[in-house]
């Protein structure tokens, strides 16, 4: 019967580690919001599952009879891989996607021709937005709703490109940081050197450009012109979720 | 971390010893984690390691919910759904069979992980492998929710919904009569040979999801951990150098979709942003992934064997490649 106890501590383990995950908010680290309850669903199925023999739900099996037992130890063998998870979620502590992903994921969004919504109100002499809608406005929005307003960005320092001081980036993903994409900014105005990774709120205005032609498949990401420089510590949702890129 | 995932992986390649295979040793494993917690991420400055310990967690996280879904399905038709049931459903003929199973995978909104063993119950079951390949491979790919995403990620592009529709029906009807031809019975010995414990329905019930959830999931982390592994060590940039030939273009995006192993209600974003490639191109990325992708080839080892799992990639990533550019040449 120890396969069977240690099949049930290790889906408890996993299970446990998951619920942990959901509760401390380092589940966003990995997945988009709208799929941490179902991640914390099947914690605790997991959890159930593991704790239905202890607790003398599912009686003892007769030894060597059903579930085949001669790849049952092939399936005890492989299920030993659900440790590997929880002792990397341990050793490793979550983290968000950084500038070292940034660099090979780094992507323009596409964008349609058509209308945009009209821009939020200002909030502290600013205009908040998400990265994706900023980006998306200032490289295809015809009716260059972005120049001359003030907004006010978050996101973290990348390295830029030669003379650039530094890339303001932040992640968006659809459902987990495995297809993640970078969204980024290139920053003017700014002298101080930060670390590589650090969270930034800022405040400026667009750099305006012309919009992107709309065969170029890879123009320049857009430039703000900062005039305020917070630095933050990371956001409860690291990254940004917005499906269409806030078109 | 190394040294206790070593562990891990001898404990998985030693004989079945019981004085291995003991939940002592579990609990020994975490308290020395435990004991160097964080150790890894705060003294080492290792970039590469923490995108990948992100990434890795975060397949295995995000196909969590899915997958304890698929085992829960599984599981009932494990303890619920007679042999015989199952055989009145389904039509005899494969020429039948197939779309009809087609048909019901467009109907269940699913994920890949979730689809494996829910198919792997179908044969054990008795249900022709053809069938429940072609199942297999059209849950997840065409179903509304899937639909709905590529829609959004492409507006303005509805030619782009249907083709994908049509690609992965066809590939999975393409694959499901080709394996009812070319298939033999050995090679899906391992998942007929799941019998379910005798008992109550509950206790075949909670006994196969505990069995399905065990060895699935032990799968999918070595498919995570080859996807993570994949993702940091090939910049996606390196495909770009073969963006302007057309037959090189849809196999490196075939390639990639397999290599990067994200679920199919995101891979149309990821396909839209891919915008030096022509759609052709992209349509074979949409089709490709859903159907065959380094986690998908891992747990279809684990449910249905290695011999089933070496033979039905290839087959899948061709038919998958060449019915996306078919549909695409003549509808994008």
């Amino acid at each position: 019967m120890t396969d069977e106890q240690t099949q049930s501590l290790l889906l408890i383990v996993l299970g446990a580690t998951a619920a942990w995950l959901c509760w401390t908010d380092a589940a966003l680290n990995y997945v988009r919001p709208s799929l941490v309850p179902y991640v914390l669903a099947g914690a605790v199925i997991l959890l159930l599952l593991g704790l239905l023999p202890p607790l003398g739900l599912l009686r003892r099996r007769p030894s060597g009879q059903g579930n085949g037992d001669d790849h049952g130890h092939a399936g005890s063998r492989i299920g030993w891989l659900l440790l590997v998870p929880v002792l990397v979620v341990v050793l490793v502590q979550p983290a968000a996607l950084g500038s070292y992903a940034a660099s090979s994921r780094s992507v323009v969004p596409g964008g349609s021709d058509g209308t945009y919504l009209p821009l939020a109100p200002p909030v502290r002499g600013a205009v908040p937005m998400t990265m994706a809608e900023f980006v998306v406005r200032a490289l295809h929005d015809r009716s260059r709703s972005l120049e001359g307003v003030p907004v006010r960005l978050i996101g973290f320092v990348a390295p830029g490109d030669g003379a650039e001081a530094y890339r303001l980036t932040r992640f968006v993903i659809f459902c987990c940081a495995a297809d993640g994409e970078a969204l980024q900014v290139i920053v003017r105005g700014d002298g101080t050197r930060w670390r590589r990774d650090q969270w930034l709120e800022v405040e400026g205005q667009w750099l305006a450009q012309p919009v992107a032609a709309a065969e170029d498949p890879n123009p320049p990401p857009p430039v703000l012109a900062v005039d305020v420089v917070r630095p933050i510590g990371q956001p409860r949702q690291p990254y940004e979720s917005s499906v269409d890129y806030g078109r | 971390m190394r040294s206790e995932r070593e562990a891990a992986r001898q404990a998985t390649t030693a004989e079945p010893r019981p004085g291995i295979l003991n939940p002592r040793l579990v609990v020994l494993l975490l308290i020395i984690a435990l004991g160097s917690r964080g150790l890894l991420g705060g003294s080492l400055d290792h970039v590469a390691l923490r995108t990948w310990a992100t990434v890795f967690v975060a397949i295995t996280v995000q196909s969590l919910p899915f997958l304890v879904l698929g085992v829960l399905v599984s599981a009932a038709i494990a303890a619920l759904v007679s042999p015989a049931a199952l055989a009145r459903l389904l039509p005899r003929r494969a020429l039948l069979a197939v779309p009809a199973a087609a048909l019901a995978g467009t109907a269940l909104p699913g994920c890949e992980c979730a689809s494996v063993p829910v198919a792997g119950r179908l044969t054990a079951r008795g249900v022709p492998p053809a069938a429940a390949v072609t199942f297999m491979l059209a849950a997840p790919a065409v179903n509304p929710v899937v639909l709905i995403a590529t829609a959004v990620a492409f507006p303005g592009q509805p030619r782009m919904v249907l083709a994908r529709f049509l690609g992965s029906l066809l590939t999975s009807i393409v694959v499901g009569l080709l394996w009812s031809r070319l298939g033999r019975e050995a090679w899906v010995e391992r998942a007929r040979s799941r019998l379910v414990s005798d008992g109550s329905p509950w206790q075949a019930f909670t006994s196969a999801a505990r069995h399905d959830v065990y060895e699935a999931g032990g799968w999918l982390v070595v498919g995570a951990a080859a996807a993570a592994t994949l993702q940091v060590a090939v910049p996606r940039s390196a495909l770009l150098a073969v963006a302007d030939h057309p037959a090189l273009a849809a196999l490196a995006l075939g390639a990639l979709a397999v290599l990067l192993a994200i679920c199919s209600e995101a891979d149309a974003f990821i396909a839209a942003s891919l915008r030096e490639f022509s759609l052709s191109a992209r349509l074979v990325f949409l089709v490709v992934g859903p159907a065959v992708d380094v986690k998908l080839v891992a747990m279809q080892s684990g449910v249905f064997g290695r011999q089933f799992a070496s033979r039905f990639a290839p087959l899948t990533f061709a038919v998958a490649t060449a019915c996306a550019l078919v549909v695409g040449w003549s509808l994008l």
